[in-house]
């Protein structure tokens, strides 16, 4: 209890005290990371109920399989692959990637054969402003798969490291380079499609 | 545009997180939107997305009231009862 959580997890013998189950350290590592856990399932998309559950699910997993942390990786990203694993079983394929997604041939149809555009990004400034992004965002990340949700929530939201990313989703980095391409032109289009197109 | 990144490629380094890319490779994707105003947009919606989105998604709504749960349910947990 006299440790700050601060100091509990800059111990430079962390993992041996999360193997030892140390209180104020796994005491330290749920209070910390609680947020962060919580706030990535939210931003993978599921509902707030799905994300308490798989939430706890992770924590109490996490706290069973301390005695066998290795310290091999960070806390954080053991405890967000844990997460992605619990996803996973309630969502098959999650991180697989179609060979073909649809969002691959619309924006391979907006350049010419030399690479240049031929159907630029519209020109709505509505796209720039933030107040109109907002209105319709959470509406068109609904149109990407889990997985993807999640490998742009790590980079854009919690600002990890490409290859932090790769180990926690388990997949290559070229894998994860279609998954966030696909998903932020998906959502691109979904948004210019609503300013632009004007149907709300 | 001799040796630099085409439209095309300048979107996918850019839809890709361009924050890691190397030095070169960003060098070209800024010096190709200096010449390219298509890519400059594309770059800009791109930006404002990721804006939008860490304000949309780092405050879900109900945060606290699940916290305050999860808590609850974990931490009660790892004191080993004597």
């Amino acid at each position: 209890m006299a440790v700050a959580p601060a100091e509990a997890l800059a111990r430079t013998d962390l993992a041996a005290a999360v193997r030892g189950r140390d209180p104020a350290v796994l005491r330290a590592i749920v209070e910390d990371y609680l947020p962060q856990i919580l706030r990535a399932a939210r931003g993978a998309g599921l509902s707030a109920q799905d994300a308490e559950d798989v939430t706890q699910e992770t924590f109490t997993t996490f706290l069973e399989i301390a005695p066998r942390f290795e310290g091999r990786s960070h806390v954080r990203t053991f405890l967000f692959g844990i997460l992605c694993r619990k996803i996973a079983e309630t969502r098959r394929g999650f991180a697989r990637q179609r060979q073909h997604d649809p969002i691959d041939d619309a924006m391979e149809s907006r350049f010419k054969t030399d690479g240049s555009w031929m159907r630029p990004p519209a020109a709505a400034d509505a796209l720039v402003r933030l107040d109109e992004i907002r209105r319709f965002l959470a509406e068109c990340l609904e149109t990407s798969p889990t997985a993807q949700r999640m490998a742009f929530f790590l980079q854009e939201v919690e600002g990890l490291p490409r290859q932090e990313i790769c180990k926690i989703l388990e997949v290559s980095a070229t894998n994860l380079d279609v998954m966030l391409h696909r998903l932020r032109n998906r959502t691109r289009e979904c948004l210019e499609a609503k300013s632009v197109g004007g149907s709300p | 545009m001799m040796g630099m990144p085409s439209c095309r490629e300048v979107t996918r380094m850019i839809a890709g997180g361009l924050a890691e890319a190397p030095a070169r490779q960003r060098l070209g994707v800024r010096l190709h939107a200096m010449l390219c105003r298509h890519c400059r947009r594309y770059a800009r919606q791109m930006r404002a997305i990721g804006t939008a989105a860490r304000e949309l998604l780092a405050r879900p709504s109900g945060e606290h009231e699940s916290l305050e749960r999860l808590r609850k349910a974990l931490l009660g947990r790892i004191e080993p009862p004597l």
